[in-house]
């Protein structure tokens, strides 16, 4: 643990990734347990008299068959803002919180690389989300039989993935506004602002049509989990997810390189 | 090679603030170096251009032959380095902090922290945060130490040290340049460098004012002195002696500042009955005054 940058992040952060894998774990259980009483008609009776947008923004418009509801709760928007919570700190400690606190200028005078640094920083991260979406999957796994949750093994593996890649792409763009500027609250900010605006854009824009295509911008019309629960990844989209990921690994790097590193 | 760090018109600025301002200084191989200048006048930047945390705004450095930036592994893998603010996550004991600093290095001897930890009296297992400001600053100076780098950059290294661990680090540094490395110091007193540096810069808002050998600036610093008799002593008993001014009697107490050799104002003075004696160094604000304005004193 002790022998690399990205073993050492994860080293240091273990007992805060430990309580996430079983918030993680926990949450999984509890919503998907609960699908046994969502999908009665008095539960569809009260989304009905929901406001239509409303429904259609948080995509509980489905929410009596299993895919409609996972999709929209354990990898609807409370997966997504728990996953992306988690990276968007990962990401603001990689480089600027790090710099903040005065760590990081030990480990760039360090024989290593910075691009290394940030490289490993992310390889820490995607581990974390990689790890968030495994946690995700053995939660429902858990409960599957027993909340009647009829969706293959292999289609909720395939959600947690996109969950935990849509994490990754949230804590990527987090590390390359850190790789900008050092400043941790800023990077934070950031990092949230892409979430949310992404969240809304795919929520609202496809309710209006004259913008309705903004939504094909947003990671989480990518993400498209209830899709994901029902037909398996969109490797399109996947792909695309991953490829947005690395290239905002790329610009860090190259940002990062060309910087000074204030100290405390 | 026959310089470990040359430096030529190196600039910073931060925005409009010109922190540093065309530095031109070389450190030659094998000697200690102390950089010495008061709070702000840019040691710090000057350090973190040398080891590519900083980037220049105008000159270059090149250090151990190689260019800060270019050849930025192959640099830090012979340099030690202690920044003036260590700081470390809390969560974790020396042995493996170090262990991991090690590891970035491609593998240091335990023996070798083991050694240092030993000699700086720092106790390797416990947790780094719980530690006191002094023993903080002992995991960086055995981390800067523990490859036997060519160059020691330390920035500040005495900070927090007892006056006993002080000392031992000077005897750390003397057994690197014995060893043949180079060890470039900062500090804010020429006190605590005299006794190991060979040559010694003074800066001062960003710029180089004196390069000399320690001996050199040691003679040439002013001391405050103050001289107390046992009874009141007449004031032109000072007035006229070599390298002391701003002579102030009152009562039984002498107060006046000397630059060089003692022995005139010792003198003097035995003709009373001395009470007590007390030399200060000044602050190095002071020191750079005289060093300029320092003629006309010295005469
Ligand atoms: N990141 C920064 N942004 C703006 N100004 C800075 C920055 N870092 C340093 N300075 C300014 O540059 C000047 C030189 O600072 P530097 O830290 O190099 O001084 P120093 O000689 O190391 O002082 P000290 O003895 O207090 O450590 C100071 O006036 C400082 O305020
Ligand atoms: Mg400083």
């Amino acid at each position: 643990m002790l022998r690399d940058v990205w073993t050492k992040t994860l080293w240091d952060q273990r007992r805060a990734l430990l309580g996430w894998l079983i918030g993680f774990v926990a949450v999984a259980m509890m919503y998907a347990g609960f699908f046994q009483f969502a999908a009665t008609p008095e539960y569809q009776e009260l989304i009905d008299s929901m406001p239509a947008g409303l429904v259609e923004g948080f995509g509980w418009d489905d929410i009596s068959s299993p895919a409609g509801y996972l999709g929209s709760t354990v990898y609807g928007l409370l997966g997504s803002a728990l996953i992306a919570v988690m990276t968007i700190g990962m990401g603001a400690k990689a480089i600027a919180g790090s710099e903040e606190d005065g760590s990081l200028e030990v480990l760039i005078t360090m024989p290593v690389t910075r691009t290394k640094v940030v490289i490993d920083r992310t390889v820490a991260l995607l581990l974390a989300a990689l790890g968030g979406g495994v946690a995700v999957f053995i939660g429902v796994l858990a409960v599957r039989e027993p909340a009647d949750i009829d969706i293959s093994i292999g289609l909720l593996a395939a959600a947690s993935l996109g969950l935990a890649l849509l994490g990754l792409l949230v804590g990527a763009f987090t590390i390359m506004v850190g790789a900008f500027v050092g400043k941790r609250g800023l990077v934070v900010g950031a990092g949230a602002a892409f979430a949310v605006l992404g969240f809304l854009v795919n929520a609202l824009a496809p309710q209006v049509e004259q913008i309705a295509w903004l939504e094909n911008l947003s990671p989480f019309h990518w993400y498209d989990a209830t899709g994901t629960l029902g037909d398996g990844l969109d490797w399109g989209l996947t792909l695309l997810t991953v490829a947005v990921a690395v290239a905002f690994v790329a610009v860090a790097v190259l940002a990062f390189n060309r910087r000074d590193v204030r100290g405390t | 090679m026959a310089e470990a760090i040359v430096t030529d018109k190196l600039s910073k600025s931060y925005g409009k603030f010109l922190a540093l301002d065309s530095l031109d200084m070389e450190v030659r191989v094998g000697e200690v170096y102390g950089f010495l200048g008061p709070n702000g006048a840019g040691k710090t930047t000057t350090i973190r251009l040398l080891l590519d945390v900083l980037r220049p705004s105008g000159g270059s450095a090149r250090v151990l032959g190689l260019d800060p930036k270019n050849d930025n592994v192959e640099l830090l893998r012979r340099i030690g380095y202690l920044p003036g603010d260590f700081v470390v996550d809390g969560r974790q004991s020396p042995r493996q902090y170090l262990t991991y600093l090690g590891n970035l290095r491609g593998g240091v001897a335990a023996l070798a922290v083991e050694t240092l930890a030993d000699r700086l009296s720092l106790d390797l297992d416990l947790q780094i945060g719980s530690l006191s400001k002094g023993n903080r600053q002992k995991v960086g100076l055995v981390q800067a130490f523990m490859h036997e780098p060519e160059l020691l950059v330390l920035d500040e290294p005495t900070s927090g040290l007892d006056p006993l661990m002080a000392r031992e680090f000077l005897a750390l540094v003397d057994e690197a340049r014995e060893a043949g490395q180079t060890v470039f110091m900062s500090s804010h007193i020429l006190s605590e460098v005299q006794h190991v540096a060979d040559r010694a810069a003074i800066i001062r808002e960003g710029k180089l004012v004196a390069v000399d050998e320690v001996e050199e600036l040691r003679a040439r610093a002013m001391r405050r002195v103050q001289v107390t008799f046992d009874r009141d002593v007449p004031g032109d008993a000072f007035a006229s002696i070599d390298g002391v001014t701003d002579v102030v009697v009152q009562e039984n107490t002498l107060h006046c500042r000397l630059v060089g050799n003692a022995d005139g104002l010792v003198k003097a003075a035995s003709r009373f009955t001395v009470v007590d004696f007390i030399s200060e160094e000044p602050d190095l604000e002071e020191l750079f005054f005289h060093y300029y304005e320092g003629d006309d004193h010295v005469a």
